[in-house]
């Protein structure tokens, strides 16, 4: 072959293959594997099941705007976050208007439009769809693709924060063409969609195996001609925590483990390899008591657990409640049950750091006498000496309940006995957690029902707005069995105060007086003792010493900035 | 033995659509949700409205017809196109889909098939070529030190779980010594001797552990076998006829002795194809077991029915297989 074709064969070669030979650091870092234990099955994430699913969906689909790792938002299909500055939210704060990116193009090298935002708007608020994520697209009443580069997101309402719609990991941006056969009740049928979307990240994928691994190679169109810097990703699923660890702190045999919930000892040990680290970061997820402050005695029948049926013979009274709080010694139930998980809070709503309230941290230092003291001032004394407070015939014997789960069962081992030194006996409870939190309505173990006095388990909201989170204890949001047991106001606290403060909130606009309301609403929660924050819970990843560029963040994708990922030399 | 084949089979018909219903029935009344473990933060109308796209507010009949509907009669209409490449009906039918995954049920298991044939298939031949020697000549020589460290070989792997010994032998030899990958990679395809001996390097920890378990149960029943006929009229009768030992032990009481443990091998067969539950775990071998967990974790019932109706099926199968031995290995036995 003469020199010369074969170069000019080459050369046709490499444009076909990749953007340019000019740009070496495209694919130039090699293979990156990483575990995910909970493996992923559905790379759709409008119908996936959490981040298992969304997380490896972020390679490929990208939202408009993503947060980075402290919480903020940055632009990413679109050119800038629109504001009311720079006009890009409306005066009367009913519609934003996104402006994209210019020659963005999804991975099969056609254009992406705000046609394709438009469809995928409409593909999750169609009814039968199936769509998980709704609730990021109430009162949007239209979306309009004002040109090819420009959508406009009306609402039904004035929107202080409308930056539900297509930001973050949940809710990205699919392809019109590709998914234009899936509407409605279809959405859930189209097998090779749902597993294999086209986007316009800077993989694509190449093979997928539900519940097993997923492959992909660099989107040949991706935007950046320099990354990403791994030609090829594999994301393995499967085993268990502790096995992904030892992976990739002791065998080496994988670059990145997700989700690292671990005995703190174990962790340790495993860190001493000397072949990776363990990074963290927190996001909003609280682990907390509900607190029952209706009546849970079965002999109520339908009344049970519901404000017909009564206020709670003791834990009602916030002095009782703050007792319970102070008895329980957050900084050793972090050391033995969640280490760099997690880290002691007294507020519900512990984060993002400008709306921690920071108002109720008396209960960061375990206090057994004061805890006593508010007890016997309350009138609970153990007046039969059997070493259970009582009053009026009512022993202070309480039902706490949670799901199965070792780092739980200990956090109520541990409760249990500091409780039992200030006269208080608990009894514990462990339910599968497929029953605990399903929506059963013929079971009486749901959280929903709470027939029991106390329950644990953590919630949290994404993004950065809490409004719709501090919206659960409204009133209105009480479970009761007319509602067939919905809502999220599982403590059934209910104070017109607080619903009067939570409409203002929502007519608010600005930032500092959002805080500032926000803060007092935790407040309220806390004092009335509707809800006892033990532990604000962060995400742990581990990954190799040799790979750079990771930057942990539990605002969004922990794989957000993957195309900037490389490998030490 | 052709009419008695096609009668066991005739009979099986109904008793397999028994079982279908009854495990439908089952799952049913279990307390299960598969959008309990979706995040907290999607509301519950969302959820209610998830359900609804499932199906799973239709009645319990419904959906059960609809389940045999496309189990019975669509997915095998998909297969014959897929062998055949001519089109059967309409090519849009819908077939049995995971909640999870959306994808067709049986594609899944076809996926997950080879890595579990490969590993729980091989440990159990392994196994049973390990077994039946050891077990023949523990029972010749009763009492002998082989004898003796053969039965203390299978009380191990009777009694230490293998969740226990899996973590044990990564620890040794994945991790301290390096030697093998503590992950099975499922996406390794064999093409050559490399790629052949990283296949059996990932193979060698989860096969040894399956093998010692399967051998340590089929080589006591073999003994015991064993046992029992070396004392038979029939075995003095070959010996003083002259008959070599080992001709007396392999053909005589060998053979008789096989009788049952055929029985238990075949009926073992069914449980390896339904995976190794916790040793695919352990080894993130994500085969047949490893599916059939994770469905019943995050409450996947077409997936589940659909598992356990095809074990029934091989459990029914094997069984009939066992007799059809029978007949060949003792000639006494006639089904005609």
């Amino acid at each position: 072959m003469p020199a010369a074709f074969k170069h000019i064969t080459l050369a046709t070669l490499s444009v076909t293959a990749l953007a340019s030979a000019a740009h070496a650091e495209r694919g130039s870092q090699g293979d990156l594997s990483l575990i995910y234990w909970q493996a992923p099955t559905l790379l759709n994430p409008y119908l996936a099941s959490g981040p298992k699913d969304s997380e490896p969906a972020s390679l490929v689909l990208e939202p408009l705007a993503r947060h980075d790792e402290t919480g903020k938002m940055v632009p990413w299909l679109a050119q800038s976050i629109p504001t009311l500055e720079n006009g890009g939210i409306a005066p009367d704060l009913q519609s934003i208007t996104w402006i994209l990116k210019p020659g963005i193009t999804w991975s099969d090298g056609s254009d992406f439009t705000a046609d394709d935002v438009v469809f995928t708007a409409n593909y999750c608020m169609e009814a039968e769809s199936g769509c998980q994520m709704t609730a990021k697209f109430t009162d949007v009443v239209g979306v309009q693709a004002l040109d090819p580069l420009t959508v406009k997101i009306s609402f039904s309402k004035p929107k202080p924060y409308p930056y539900a719609p297509f930001v973050g990991l949940e809710v990205p941006v699919l392809q019109a063409a590709q998914f234009a056969d899936c509407m409605g009740a279809n959405a859930l049928n189209c097998s090779a969609q749902n597993l294999a979307p086209i986007g316009t990240g800077p993989y694509q994928i190449s093979d997928f195996k539900p519940g097993d691994v997923v492959t992909y190679d660099i989107n040949p169109n991706y935007r950046d001609a320099d990354k990403p810097g791994f030609a090829k990703v594999t994301i393995k699923g499967g085993g268990d925590a502790s096995g992904a660890a030892r992976a990739v702190l002791e065998t080496s045999e994988f670059d990145y483990a997700w989700n690292l919930q671990l005995d703190p000892q174990v962790l340790g040990q495993m860190k001493t390899a000397g072949n990776g680290q363990v990074v963290s970061s927190f996001g909003t997820a609280v682990e907390r008591l509900q607190v029952n402050l209706t009546n849970s005695a079965a002999d109520l029948g339908d009344a049970r657990s519901t404000r017909n049926g009564g206020a709670h013979p003791f834990l009602a009274d916030p002095r009782v409640t703050k007792a319970l709080s102070l008895a329980i010694d957050r900084s050793t139930l972090i050391d033995i049950a969640y280490g760099d998980a997690g880290r002691p809070t007294c507020d519900v709503l512990a984060a993002p750091a400008i709306y921690a309230s920071g108002a109720n941290d008396a209960c960061l230092t375990q206090d057994l006498d004061a805890a006593r003291a508010l007890l016997d001032e309350a009138g609970w004394t153990d007046s039969d000496g059997d070493g259970i407070r009582d009053k009026d015939g009512v022993s202070m014997t309480m039902l706490y309940q949670t799901s199965v789960n070792p780092v739980r069962q200990t956090t109520q081992d541990l409760l249990k006995a500091w409780w039992a030194e200030i006269g208080v006996a608990t009894e514990l409870r462990a339910i599968a957690p497929a029953v605990f939190f399903g929506g059963d309505q013929s079971s009486p173990d749901t959280y929903q029902k709470f027939y029991a006095d106390l329950e644990m388990f953590t919630n949290f909201f994404p993004g950065n707005d809490p409004e719709p989170y501090l919206n659960n204890w409204a009133c209105a949001s009480i479970p009761t069995p007319e509602n067939g047991w919905s809502g999220m106001n599982v403590p059934r606290y209910c104070d017109p105060d607080y619903d009067t403060l939570l409409a203002k909130l929502g007519n608010t606009v600005d930032i500092a007086e959002r805080i500032a309301i926000s803060k007092q609403l935790n407040d309220m929660l806390m004092q009335a003792g509707a809800l006892i924050p033990l532990v604000h819970r962060g995400e742990v990843s581990a990954h190799a010493n040799s790979l750079e560029g990771v930057r942990m963040n539990v605002w969004d994708s922990e794989l957000w900035n993957i195309a900037d990922w490389t490998r030490a030399k | 033995m052709l009419t008695y084949c096609l009668r066991r089979l005739a009979f099986s018909v109904p008793v397999l659509i028994f079982i279908s219903f009854a495990i439908f029935l089952l799952m049913d009344m279990a307390p299960n949700d598969p959008t309990a473990n979706l995040p907290m933060s999607i509301p519950a109308e969302t959820r209610a409205q998830l359900r609804e796209a499932l199906g799973m507010g239709d009645p319990l009949v419904a959906r059960y017809l609809l389940w045999c509907k496309q189990f019975f009669i669509h997915e095998p209409l998909n297969w014959l196109t897929d062998l055949t490449g001519l089109s059967f009906g309409d090519p849009d039918r819908l077939r049995v889909l995971s909640w999870a995954s959306r994808a067709p049920v049986v594609e899944l298991i076809a996926e997950r098939l080879p890595q579990t044939l490969w590993v729980v298939g091989l440990s159990y031949l392994l196994g049973i070529l390990i077994a039946l020697p050891v077990g023949i000549y523990s029972a010749y020589r009763q009492h002998g030190w082989f004898d003796h460290l053969g039965s203390f070989i299978s009380m191990i792997g009777y009694s230490v779980p293998s969740f226990f010994l899996g973590v044990v032998v990564i620890v040794i030899f994945a991790v301290k010594l390096n030697w093998f990958p503590s992950v099975y990679d499922t996406t390794l395809t064999v093409t050559g001797w490399d790629s052949l001996m990283d296949q059996l390097r990932q193979m060698i920890m989860p096969v040894t552990i399956l093998a010692l378990y399967n051998a340590a149960q089929i080589s006591r029943f073999m003994r015991a076998s064993m046992l029992e006929n070396l004392h038979h009229d029939y075995v003095r009768t070959a010996r003083a006829k002259g008959a070599s030992e080992p001709r007396v032990v392999l053909a005589h009481v060998a053979r008789n002795s096989l009788l049952p443990v055929v029985t238990v091998i075949a009926l073992g067969v069914p449980q390896v194809l339904a995976g190794a539950i916790i040793t695919e775990q352990i080894f993130k071998i994500n085969g047949i077991g490893e599916l059939l967990i994770s469905s019943i974790q995050s409450g996947d019932l077409p997936v589940v029915q659909t598992l356990t109706f095809l074990f029934a099926v091989l459990i029914v199968l094997f069984n009939l297989l066992a007799d059809i031995a029978y007949g060949l290995l003792d000639p006494r036995i006639s089904y005609d």
